[in-house]
C-alpha cells in the first residue's frame, strides 16, 4: 500500500492533515453569539410577553365584573320604577325603547331608565297611583291576576312560536343577534359565515328554557294592585333587564360557539447558549375530576377510587359523580441547587363532572345569595326546568370549567442518582376561567337553576405530585401522580355555598437532555 | 469585506461584520474544537463560547501574528478551559494513567484523508489527545503544555511521546500510515 504521508515529518503532516480539516458549524452556534452580543434584541419578546400577561388579566378583570343585583327591589313594591312599554301581552319590550323580541325591529339597549325617585308606586288605600296605573295599563294590559312575568314568559314563548313559524327548522345565530342588538362574548363578532352559523329550532328552544331563568330573575313576587284591584306583579331591576336578556340571548349564541380555540404562535427556536440548569417540560395528566362543597348546609367526601366516574355520590340532594379531566402544559425548570429547583410555565386544565337530573315543567327556584355591600342574604328567583335527579326523566348536565393558568412552585430531589431521580414539586396556580357552565342547586335543594354570573372569571389552583425521573442520553421522562385542587370556590362571593374542583391523575412529562 | 474592514465593522459592534468575520474563521475553528471535544455539539458551545470571547477581546488584537492565529489561540484555550471546567479529563482519562485505556476501534469513514486523521486523533484518550494537539498540531512546547494544563513539564514529554506511538498504531491498523520495514530503521540507527 502506498505510504500517505511521511513518517519523519510526522508532526509537520499531522498538522497539515489536521488544518485541512473543516466543519461548518450549526445555525444555532452563531444565534447564540449574536444574542450573546447584541442582547438588546431580546428586549422586544419580553416586552411582548408582558403585554400578553396585561391583556390576559385586563380581559379577565373586566369579563369578572358583575352586573348590579339591587337587594331592595325585591323587597319594595316602591323601589324602581317601570319601564315603559313593557311587557305588554303580545311583546315583551325592552326597558325604555320600543323594541320587541322577535320582530324585526332591534332591540335597544336602554339608556334611558327612570331612576327611582324614592317615590312610592303605591297610594295610602294600597292602589297604585292613577298615573303609574296609567302607565302600567298601556304597557301592562290590563288581564286579570296575571303575573306580569308570566305575561311576559307567555309573550316570550309566543314570540318564540312566532321565530318557530317564521323559519324552517333552524335559525340563523346571526338573525337572532341582529334581531336582538346582540354581541357575541367574548369577542363582540359575529360568528363567522364559514362556521356553523345554524342551530336547529330544537337546540334553540331547549337552551332558551334555562335562559327563563334568567330573565325572569327580575320577576318580584311582591303583588301591587290597580285601580281594579287587579293583582299585579311589578316588574323591577328593569334597568338591568335589557342588558340581561341580551345575556341570556347572548348565551344562547354561545353555546354553539366552538370552544374557544387556542391558537399558539409557533415561536422560534431560541438559539440561545444552553444552559445547563434550564429544563423545559411538556407534560399532560389524565385525570378524575370531582367537587368538593364547603358549606354547613351541603357537604361532601371525595371519592379517590378510579371508578368514581362510574358512581353516584349523594349530598345534600345533589346526585353526581366524577367525570375524566385532563390537564396539559409546558413548564420551565431552573435548578438553583443540586436538589431544589424551580418552575414555572404555562398550563391548561379542563375539569368537569355529570349530575344527574331530571326534565320538569317551567318551576320556580330560589337561590340563597348574600349582598356584597351589605352581607345581607337575599333570595333570587329563577324559573327552571331541571329538578335534583331523583324522578323520572332523568337528564345528565355537566359542570365544567376549562382554564389557563400560570404555576409558579418548587421542585425538590428526594433521592436520585445519574440515571432515576425521585422529586416532589409543588406549585400555586393563578387561573383565568376561559370557559366554565355550572348549574347550582337551590336553596331547597329541589331544583337546579344556572346564573353565569355567579360564575367566577379569576381563580386559583394548588398543584402537588411527586415523579420519577429517568430517561435516555436525550430525553427525559418524568411519571408520576399528581394533584390539582381549586383554591378558590368555582362561585362568587355572594352565594353561599362554595365548590372546590379536586383533580388527580398521573402526570407524563418529557424533556431534553442537555 | 477585507479583513480590515471586518476588524473595524467588529471593533465598532456591527452585527454585519461579526457575521462575516465569524463566517469565515468559524470552519476551521469548529475542526479546531472538534478534535478537543467529546461530540460534535460539545465542540460547538466550545466554538460559540470561542468566539465570543473573540469579539468581546477584539480590540486586544494588535494587529501582531495573523489574525487567524490570534482567533486560533483563543479556541484552544476555551477548549481547554471547557475540558477543565467539565472535568472531562478525570471523568474519561486521568493522565496518569492513559496508557492502560484500550482505543476505541470505530469505523472511520474514508472520505477525506484529512477527516480520517482527525477521526484517529480523537480516537485516542482525551489526556493524550489534548497534549498531542497543542504540541503536534498548535506547537505549543512542553514547558508551555504543563502551565496550561497544570502538570509537571515531563509528564507533558511522557504523554506525548505515549500518545504518538499509540497513533501511529491507529493509522497504520486503519491503513492510513505504512510501517516502516525494520532494516531501514536499523541502517539509520547505525
Amino acid at each position: 500500500m502506498e505510504r500517505r504521508f511521511d513518517m519523519s515529518d510526522f508532526e509537520q503532516s499531522l498538522k497539515d492533515q489536521a488544518d485541512q480539516f473543516t466543519l461548518i458549524p450549526s445555525r444555532r452556534v452563531w444565534n447564540g453569539i449574536y444574542n450573546n452580543l447584541h442582547p438588546g434584541s431580546k428586549w422586544p419578546s419580553i416586552t411582548v410577553a408582558i403585554v400578553f400577561v396585561i391583556t390576559l388579566f385586563t380581559i379577565g378583570f373586566f369579563n369578572n365584573s358583575s352586573k348590579k343585583h339591587s337587594s331592595e327591589a325585591v323587597t319594595s313594591p316602591t323601589a324602581k320604577s317601570i319601564a315603559n312599554n313593557y311587557g305588554t301581552p303580545a311583546n315583551l319590550k325592552a326597558s325604555g325603547t320600543n323594541s320587541t323580541i322577535g320582530n324585526k325591529t332591534t332591540v335597544e339597549k336602554n339608556t334611558s331608565i327612570e331612576k327611582d325617585d324614592g317615590v312610592s308606586l303605591i297610594d295610602n288605600k294600597g292602589n297604585l297611583k292613577k298615573s303609574e296605573n296609567e302607565r302600567l295599563n298601556t304597557a301592562v294590559g290590563t288581564k286579570k291576576n296575571k303575573n306580569v312575568g308570566q305575561n311576559g314568559t307567555q309573550a316570550f314563548f309566543s314570540n318564540r312560536k312566532n321565530i318557530s313559524s317564521k323559519t324552517e327548522g333552524s335559525i340563523s345565530r346571526n338573525k337572532i343577534a341582529d334581531d336582538n342588538n346582540i354581541n357575541y362574548k367574548p369577542t363582540n363578532q359575529r360568528i363567522n359565515e364559514e362556521e356553523n352559523n345554524e342551530i336547529s329550532l330544537e337546540d334553540y328552544h331547549s337552551f332558551m328554557a334555562p335562559g327563563q331563568a334568567l330573565i325572569n330573575e327580575y320577576i318580584s313576587i311582591e303583588p301591587a294592585y290597580n285601580n281594579n284591584n287587579e293583582a299585579y306583579t311589578l316588574v323591577t331591576n328593569t334597568e338591568d333587564f335589557s342588558s340581561s336578556y341580551q345575556l341570556v340571548t347572548s348565551s344562547l349564541l354561545e353555546t354553539h360557539i366552538h370552544p374557544l380555540k387556542k391558537t399558539t404562535n409557533q415561536s422560534k427556536k431560541n438559539h440561545r447558549k444552553r444552559n445547563k440548569n434550564v429544563e423545559w417540560t411538556y407534560y399532560v395528566t389524565p385525570m378524575i375530576s370531582a367537587p368538593i362543597f364547603r358549606n354547613s348546609s351541603l357537604s361532601s367526601s371525595v371519592n379517590f377510587s378510579p371508578l368514581a366516574i362510574f358512581q353516584n355520590a349523594a349530598s345534600n340532594g345533589m346526585i353526581y359523580h366524577a367525570n375524566l379531566a385532563f390537564e396539559t402544559g409546558a413548564k420551565i425548570t431552573y435548578a438553583v441547587s443540586k436538589k431544589w429547583k424551580v418552575f414555572s410555565g404555562v398550563n391548561l386544565n379542563y375539569s368537569d363532572y355529570n349530575l344527574v337530573s331530571n326534565l320538569l315543567h317551567p318551576t320556580f327556584a330560589t337561590l340563597t345569595l348574600k349582598d356584597k355591600n351589605t352581607g345581607i342574604p337575599y333570595s333570587k328567583s329563577y324559573i327552571t326546568f331541571y329538578g335534583n335527579g331523583q324522578s323520572l326523566n332523568q337528564v345528565p348536565l355537566t359542570n365544567y370549567s376549562f382554564q389557563f393558568s400560570i404555576p409558579i412552585g418548587l421542585e425538590y430531589q428526594v433521592w436520585g442518582n445519574k440515571n432515576i431521580q425521585i422529586s416532589i414539586a409543588s406549585a400555586i396556580e393563578p387561573s383565568v376561567v376561559l370557559k366554565s357552565n355550572s348549574y347550582i342547586i337551590s336553596a331547597d335543594k329541589k331544583y337546579y337553576v344556572q346564573d353565569p354570573g355567579l360564575m367566577r372569571k379569576m381563580n386559583l389552583g394548588g398543584n402537588f405530585g411527586t415523579f420519577i425521573s429517568f430517561g435516555s442520553n436525550k430525553i427525559i421522562w418524568h411519571i408520576g401522580p399528581d394533584i390539582h385542587y381549586q383554591l378558590l370556590s368555582t362561585y362568587k362571593n355572594s352565594y353561599l355555598s362554595e365548590e372546590h374542583l379536586i383533580d388527580y391523575g398521573i402526570r407524563i412529562g418529557i424533556s431534553k437532555k442537555y | 469585506m477585507t479583513e480590515e474592514s471586518i476588524l473595524q465593522g467588529c471593533l465598532d459592534n456591527l452585527a454585519i461584520a461579526q457575521e462575516e468575520l465569524y463566517k469565515q474563521f468559524s470552519p476551521k475553528m469548529l475542526g479546531v474544537c472538534y478534535r478537543y471535544a467529546h461530540n460534535r455539539e460539545d465542540a460547538e458551545d466550545m466554538l460559540q463560547e470561542g468566539f465570543i470571547k473573540v469579539f468581546s477581546q477584539i480590540h486586544q488584537f494588535k494587529g501582531v501574528g495573523s489574525l487567524e492565529g490570534w482567533i486560533r489561540k483563543i479556541i484552544v484555550h476555551t477548549c481547554i478551559n471547557a475540558l477543565k471546567k467539565n472535568k472531562k479529563f478525570s471523568d474519561s482519562v486521568d493522565l496518569a494513567l492513559a496508557s492502560t485505556v484500550p482505543i476505541n476501534n470505530h469505523n472511520i469513514p474514508s472520505i477525506l484523508q484529512a477527516k480520517q486523521v482527525v477521526e484517529c486523533i480523537r480516537l485516542l484518550p482525551i489526556g493524550y489527545r489534548t497534549v498531542l494537539n497543542l504540541y503536534a498540531i498548535e506547537g505549543y512546547s512542553h514547558k508551555e503544555i504543563s502551565s496550561i494544563l497544570e502538570i509537571e513539564e515531563s509528564t507533558s514529554r511522557s504523554q506525548y511521546t505515549r500518545a504518538r506511538g499509540l497513533l501511529e498504531e491507529i493509522l497504520i491498523k486503519k491503513k492510513i500510515l505504512q510501517k516502516p520495514k525494520e532494516d531501514v530503521r536499523m541502517v539509520l540507527v547505525k
